[in-house]
């Protein structure tokens, strides 16, 4: 006769470390910090190096340390992950993506495709797809990847973590679809981009002793508050658009609790739309937190994002420069397109 | 589960069976002591933060903050210098809600638990026994898959946990009703039955949950393992005419529950009504672990240990065993949350309370035993 809560609590309590390992899965980013073994060791010009080979036969080494030999460019590509479909689409090849995840929303196109279920994606399908070319997530595709590969599928795993390194993939995916002109290109323009916004705010945070670096805080879900360490794309971005990773050093398991987050006292917080009225009600928040009091929340536009390392990275950082410092960019008040829903 | 009056040979046995079942006498002695206990722990929760927090929010910063929130003098005491002014925030708004409405929750489980076990005379009933959390947790998990989450200022699914949670209590008593009797076996078989039934639907709310994105599926796991983090003055305010009315009545009513510990016939040739009884208690406890649940979540094992720790202090009589329970699961509560906040990251405290809840069980099970050989 246990009262039955009591046989599911081992359960339950498990659950949200694997839901934390889940998370990273769709649209949030990777909220494990030590997890990064997976990265290429900072060599992102050595991948860009090997890209000179021109023709197929082709062979690509990955961020994983894998060599996948590509005997023709791909033409029927699965991609596993919402940022993978993303990248593939800016590369001109959302015509040849046969299977992508029930997560992937941008462009709108990538809806239409057959999914897989983006938390759990099963073998089946992918195999059933014939694909050429499979892009996975390094870290989050781990057993997947691994029984593709003995299937014989060209399995492609990236996973960048911060800004350089979604320059390096996206040339790796270029490279292993035979798009290097267009991959080069599409990092050419976010470099020229984020490094415009970069100099702007430079040259504005060294104008004036007044003008300061934004307190900004990250957060996934309200209960508990998940954030983002520095040494990520999106700390990356919100340095070079004028603000500050309030969560430094980061907290344990990326769980911020909401008496720091009083402490910290974040003058914006980037968040979903979604999340905006859990946080106004936490306790002590609607006044002693600046940003919840004065209902700073920034989340990017459709055209943008902070959550995946996609090329609309580049558009996040122009748009949350400008929110935080709009005299930056001139007379010019912020736009409010800030406060259009993200996704 | 009185010591024997007996001599023992051994003199530590002696010394034991004394400090399992002291004299009735001493229980208000020791009521006052748990009482001291109880404020002790409250400071200390209020006190104390992680490291980061606690340099700047030092004790005497919070003794600061509580003193300005005194009626007339307060406005008379400055802030010191050097102390930010969103400590009051952080203090009177989220600090101070939260440990005090963990000691409600704590109390209005240990209460709930002091009665389901003896109307129910059985040592492994508790607050949940009946169902009352499968249907609230149920009931705020659907809210939150649907998407109502932030409906009514946020307070619909606390809403509904609550009602969801009487509803579900009110099928088990229409269950268990035989003729207009209901006995207590067959109020704890409809009560399991209802109950596991429910939970069963919990593993889809999750999986539904899932699929819904990061807030829904936060909120979800936090019903299920019991959180104070939402826990404001309202909630306290929510939760104290239950603890009042509920410990009242209780405590009314403690002579008939004596009464029914000798069985229902027994009570019943003592002057026990003991129908009206039964329902009155039910709906008590029912009241009270719908007030807790839909304010903290699943709280797991405070409601189940806490009566039994009680009993093994001051022995079964209700007089003493309801408001020693009370302060106990109010102690106990208010210590997880003081582990949960400043050593253990914010680990929902349903967790806390499991994981030391049943080692001290274990613990007390042995020693009984042993003193029964």
């Amino acid at each position: 006769m246990t009262p039955p809560f009591r046989r599911f609590l081992p359960i339950a309590v498990g659950l949200p470390f694997v839901l934390m390992a889940l998370c990273g899965c769709q649209s949030t980013p990777n909220t494990t910090p030590s997890a990064t073994p997976a990265a290429p060791p900072s060599t992102p010009k050595a991948t860009i190096s090997t890209a000179v080979s021109s023709g197929f036969p082709r062979t690509v080494t990955d961020a994983t340390g894998y060599t996948l030999p590509l005997k023709a460019a791909p033409q029927r590509i699965v991609s596993l992950a919402p940022s993978n479909t993303e990248l593939l689409y800016a590369l001109d090849l959302g015509n040849k993506i046969v299977l992508d995840t029930t997560s992937c929303d941008y462009p709108p196109e990538a809806k239409q495709k057959p999914h897989l279920d983006a938390l759990k994606p099963d073998i089946e399908p992918i195999l059933a797809a014939t694909p050429d070319l499979v892009v996975a997530v390094g870290e989050l595709n781990g057993k997947l990847i691994e029984r593709l590969r003995q299937q014989k599928i060209p399995t492609l795993a990236i996973n960048p973590q911060n800004v350089t390194e979604t320059y390096a993939q996206l040339l790796l995916v270029a490279q292993a679809t035979g798009q290097e002109a267009k991959g080069a290109a599409l990092v050419k323009e976010m470099q020229a981009r984020i490094g415009a916004v970069k100099q702007t705010i430079d040259t504005y945070l060294t104008q004036s002793p007044a003008h300061k670096r934004t307190p900004v805080l990250v957060a996934f879900g309200d209960n508990p508050i998940y954030t983002t360490a520095p040494k990520s794309f999106i700390s990356d971005l919100i340095v070079v658009a004028g603000g500050v990773n309030v969560a430094d050093p980061p907290p344990p398991g990326n769980i911020v609790s909401p008496e720091k987050v009083i402490a910290l006292q974040p003058a914006v917080i980037l968040c979903s739309p979604a999340l905006q009225a859990g946080l106004k009600r936490l306790p002590g928040f609607a006044s002693g937190v600046p940003a919840v009091a004065q209902g700073r929340f920034f989340s990017t536009s459709e055209q943008a994002t902070l959550e995946r390392p996609s090329p609309r990275l580049a558009a996040a950082a122009e748009e949350l420069a400008r929110y935080l410092h709009p005299d930056a960019f001139g007379a010019a008040p912020a736009k409010p397109d800030a406060t259009k829903p993200a996704r | 589960m009185t010591a024997p009056p007996a001599p023992s040979p051994q003199k530590s046995l002696q010394w034991r069976r004394r400090l399992a079942a002291p004299s009735r006498a001493s229980w208000p002695r020791l009521l006052l002591l748990l009482l001291i206990l109880l404020f002790a722990g409250l400071l200390l929760d209020i006190w104390s933060g992680e490291a980061s927090v606690a340099r700047l929010v030092t004790p005497a910063v919070v003794l600061r903050v509580l003193a300005r929130h005194l009626p007339l003098l307060g406005a008379h005491i400055p802030l010191p210098s050097g102390v930010p002014d969103w400590a009051d925030a952080l203090v009177w708004q989220n600090r101070l809600p939260r440990a005090l409405g963990g000691v409600l929750v704590g109390m209005l489980l240990a209460l709930a638990g002091v009665a389901f076990q003896s109307l129910l005379m059985n040592p492994l009933a508790d607050p949940y026994t009946v169902g009352v959390s499968s249907g609230s947790a149920l009931g705020s998990m659907l809210v939150v898959v649907l998407g109502g989450a932030g409906l009514l200022g946020g307070y619909l699914p606390s809403l509904v946990a609550f009602f969801a949670g009487l509803v579900t209590v009110a099928l088990v008593y229409g269950m268990a009703r035989v003729g207009g009797r209901v006995s207590a076996q067959t109020f704890l078989l409809s009560g399991t039955i209802v109950g596991t039934f429910l939970w069963s639907l919990i593993p889809l709310m999750l999986s539904l949950g899932n699929r819904a994105g990061l807030d829904r599926r936060s909120a979800i796991l936090s019903t299920l393992l019991g959180n104070l983090q939402y826990v404001e003055w309202r909630s306290v305010l929510l939760l104290l005419p239950f603890g009042v009315a509920g410990g009242l009545l209780l405590v009314a009513s403690a002579a008939e529950l004596d009464a029914m510990s000798f069985g229902e016939e027994t009570a019943a040739h003592l002057g026990v009504d003991a129908e009206a009884f039964k329902r009155r208690v039910i709906v008590a406890g029912a009241l009270m672990t719908a007030a807790a649940v839909s304010v903290a979540g699943i709280i797991a094992f405070v409601g189940f240990v806490v009566p039994h720790l009680a009993r093994r202090l001051v022995g079964p009589g209700h007089r003493a065993l309801l408001p020693v329970a009370m302060t106990l699961g109010g102690l106990l509560l208010v210590l997880a949350d003081y582990l949960s906040r400043v050593w253990l990251n914010g680990l929902e405290i349903g967790a806390i309370t499991s994981l030391f809840g049943a080692p001290v069980f274990a613990a007390v099970l042995r020693q009984r035993n042993r003193l029964r050989a």
